[in-house]
């Protein structure tokens, strides 16, 4: 019942963008269709005057059809961009098959006495086909074009994953943001789309011939109207190229607007597309995280939050009260780091690793030899450390200086329990005391850990300070966990841009970029 | 009228038709006879070109069609075929007014021809004209089939088993409405069939083929009575007395027929040319059974003749008799 309220105040709240996707996913559809027909009903037709090439377009059709519909989009994106181009050509190839194959077989279908009739009588073929052929398979074409339709509804909410819009923009937004009423704003126009569009051309198939050869012609009218609807001119000059999460997020995009009163022109996209689609031109401004290596090998500027929307994620290391009283000496050790590592540097050591293909402990060992903290291992025999990280280079790369400084500095063991996955499965381990230590985001604990009210976490958020002294507090008090000083980076949200464009552009911090837009427009 | 030369056509190494050479006259119908396979279809339809000769000539009045673009050619060639090949999203008056269509007559020239036609095969035009095939009977498909072929009155008909769809009892009053029919009078028609009797009863002349060769070239009663070979003789045999009464004629049989006895005025008249099947299908019609006597009107006088189904019989046994002994 809940869910369903929540639904429906969704699509109350959010039905402008509602209407501008619904209109974009028919104009998505609608185009591809065309297109389709217009390329597919001429070779149908043409094959079956040279058989001989009928197996082989109808195979190559075939084919097409087969590719899953995300690996055909992953084979378009090198050729054609990230972008409506590629969407469009994709679905275009899925609604081939089913037009080209029923052009061939109505025609095909139509009695052998009666085309033998036709041409005894003296028609051309020219002839032959409009007038007999053409008519008489109309119905047989009218259900591939129903087939072609309802497929392409459902296979253009992946549009969504590649910046070309439609229903799929609050699919994907819901399911990153585990917004089930977002989910079902996006998925049940969708449905009631394709199920629409099944029942007026299933309506249509079943007209006479007669009837259905002025509809036919109404529909070509028709057609590039409702195509029209995808290509509406967007004004703006930048294009922002968003992950479905950061778009939707409270503290994300929406933030920005309430903030800055930033309104780019935004497309959602896949996030692991983003950095690609900047550095390829296709958008001009992304999302993304602050000290992710990709913003180095994709030459991309981080524009600084200088409002301080974005909530602090500083990094630091989270350890259980118990081991550092019984192991003292840890103390020193853990506070080394503090302050040591900022964007910048995080940045390039992540860089290290996932592009430079450098393993995380020759990073963490670079590191450290290069700041002087760097000492031979003890060979130590006393008790054993365990450290945890989550699933990602950063945190490895993380959990590897502290082991190597463990075993340098002090004769305890180490053991890694790296790999943890998400934010919930390391806490637990840490809180049940299967690991003993892991870094920790400052923000993640505010938001996801604590499950701080809204209100109380916004006005936190404004000061990283009181972020981290505040989860420090309710840490030692709810969990007996102590936060260790700030490693020094804060890996949050940001907006980036492609450095030679920014440059040109003289935009810096978000406050340019929002000044650049409205002047602009 | 229709003359064609050395006809070959092959398909790959096999000759559907082989060397058929045959002329066919102004007003005449022939009838391309034989088994499926024997190629008297290919053979029709190499003369509207819906098969290209591999060799050989053919002319229809004189030209040589292959002089004429197909379209044209079969333009001026009136075309029935089995199941009448009615285009189903057409109504009838559509059906009718396609080749005057494509002739590019004027809309008011089409609507006349059309209802002539059509009350010439007996299909009202106000109930029929917005029909569509789906909603006739065979016979009727038929009739809009053949209407089709007329309405632009071509002087030579091809025929493809116009029959063939229909029921027995269909298709024979169809056949018999078709034989009489004044508008195919003076046509010239070729038709093809695989029924015997269909063949007897509408062709002037018959060619029956086998193995795309011409078995036999010749009128009803020459391949009756004159087969020029076995096979021939094999494939009338089913039905050899029944062609027999069919070929023929009163004139025939004649000098076989026992003259009448009284001179009282005789029951009914036969012309001489009537088929001896034809006057015992009268004969056995008739109520006055007890007044067996007909007048049979010869080209130079009516006489008399004093006749039952017997009787009758008995002169065709002695003229067949008489026939044979000439061979």
């Amino acid at each position: 019942m809940t869910d369903l309220q929540a639904f429906f105040d969704f699509v109350r709240l959010q039905s402008g963008k509602l209407l501008e996707q619904t209109l974009e996913h028919i104009g998505l559809t609608m185009l591809s269709l065309l297109l389709a027909i217009l390329i597919g009903l001429p070779l149908g037709l043409l094959i079956t005057r040279y058989k001989k090439a009928s197996g082989t377009v109808l195979g190559t059709a075939s084919i097409l059809q087969t590719i899953p519909s995300v690996a055909l989009l992953g084979f378009l994106i090198p050729v054609l961009g990230i972008g409506p181009q590629s969407a469009i050509f994709a679905l275009f190839l899925y609604s081939l098959l089913p037009i080209i194959r029923n052009a061939y077989t109505g025609v095909m279908q139509v009695d052998d006495t009666i085309k033998e009739a036709a041409r005894g009588m003296g028609m051309t073929d020219w002839q032959l086909l409009t007038r007999v052929e053409l008519p008489l398979a109309l119905p047989v074409i009218f259900a591939g074009i129903r087939t072609a339709a309802v497929l392409n509804v459902g296979v253009a909410t992946l549009a969504a994953y590649i910046a070309a819009g439609g229903l799929g923009e609050f699919i994907f937004g819901g399911i990153a943001l585990n917004n089930t009423p977002m989910i079902l704003a996006g998925a049940i126009p969708a449905a009631l789309l394709a199920v629409l569009f099944d029942f007026v051309l299933g309506r249509l198939q079943h007209l006479r011939v007669r009837r259905l050869w002025h509809t036919s012609l109404l529909l070509l009218v028709l057609l590039p109207v409702l195509s029209s609807f995808y290509l509406l001119p967007k004004s703006g000059s930048l294009q922002a190229g968003l992950s479905a999460e950061f778009a939707g997020r409270a503290d994300g995009y929406p933030s920005l607007q309430k903030n800055y009163g930033l309104n780019l022109n935004t497309v959602i996209m896949g996030p692991a597309l983003v950095y690609k689609a900047v550095h390829e031109g296709d958008v001009d401004v992304i999302d993304g995280y602050s000290t992710d290596g990709k913003i180095k090998t994709f030459g991309l500027r981080v524009l600084v939050d200088d409002a301080h929307t974005f909530p602090p994620y500083y990094a630091a290391f989270v350890v259980r009260q118990p081991v550092l009283q019984q192991h003292p000496e840890l103390q020193k050790v853990l506070n080394m780091l503090s302050g040591t590592i900022n964007d910048s540097v995080m940045t390039a050591l992540n860089y290290k690793v996932d592009f430079g293909k450098q393993s995380p402990a020759r990073v963490a060992h670079d590191f450290l030899q290069q700041r002087g903290l760097w000492r031979p291992l003890r060979q130590g025999t006393g008790a054993t450390i365990t450290l945890g990280s989550k699933i990602f280079t950063e945190q490895y790369i993380l959990s590897q200086m502290l082991a190597q400084l463990i075993r340098g500095y002090t004769n305890l063991q180490v053991a890694s329990k790296t790999g943890l996955g998400g934010t919930k499965i390391c806490f637990d381990a840490l809180a049940a005391g299967e690991i003993d230590v892991y870094p920790e985001y400052t923000g993640t604990g505010l938001q996801v850990i604590l499950n701080t009210p809204p209100a109380l976490a916004d006005s936190l958020s404004k000061n990283k300070d009181l972020v981290y002294s505040y989860v420090k507090q309710e840490f030692q008090k709810q969990y007996n966990l102590l936060w260790l000083p700030p490693l020094g980076f804060n890996n949050t949200y940001a907006l980036m841009m492609r450095e030679q464009q920014a440059g040109a552009l003289h935009i810096r911090t978000i406050s340019d970029l929002k000044n650049y837009v409205i002047s602009h427009r | 009228m229709i003359h064609l030369q050395n006809v070959t056509k092959n398909y790959g190494s096999l000759a559907a038709v082989h060397d058929v050479s045959l002329e066919v006259a102004e007003g005449e119908t022939l009838v391309l006879l034989g088994t499926s396979g024997c190629g008297k279809t290919t053979t029709l339809k190499l003369i509207n070109r819906l098969e290209e000769l591999s060799s050989g000539s053919i002319a229809v009045a004189g030209k040589d069609i292959r002089q004429q673009r197909p379209e044209e050619l079969r333009r001026q060639l009136g075309y029935v075929i089995q199941g009448a090949g009615l285009f189903p999203h057409y109504t009838v008056q559509e059906n009718i007014a396609v080749v005057p269509r494509l002739l590019g007559w004027r809309k008011q020239q089409t609507a006349q021809r059309s209802e002539e036609v059509m009350e010439m095969l007996h299909l009202p035009p106000q109930e029929y004209l917005h029909k569509h095939p789906h909603q006739l009977s065979g016979g009727q498909q038929q009739r809009v089939g053949l209407a089709r072929a007329l309405v632009s009155d071509p002087p030579v008909v091809l025929m493809d088993e116009p029959f063939g769809a229909l029921d027995p009892i269909t298709r024979h009053s169809i056949r018999h409405e078709f034989k009489h029919l004044p508008a195919l009078q003076d046509k010239t028609i070729v038709l093809v069939t695989h029924d015997v009797l269909e063949a007897f009863d509408l062709g002037n002349r018959i060619c029956l083929m086998d193995g795309g060769q011409i078995q036999q070239l010749g009128t009803p009663k020459e391949l009756v009575f004159r087969p020029a070979n076995d096979f021939v003789r094999r494939f009338l045999q089913q039905h050899l007395f029944q062609l027999q009464l069919q070929v023929l004629t009163l004139w025939d049989i004649l000098p076989y027929l026992p003259p009448a006895a009284s001179n009282a005025p005789a029951a009914r008249m036969l012309p001489e040319s009537t088929s001896v099947l034809e006057a015992l299908q009268q004969l056995s019609d008739t109520r006055a059974a007890a007044e067996p006597s007909i007048t049979v009107r010869c080209k130079t006088s009516d006489a008399k003749y004093n006749l039952d189904a017997a009787g009758l019989l008995a002169a065709v046994a002695k003229a067949i008799q008489t026939l044979h002994a000439h061979d």
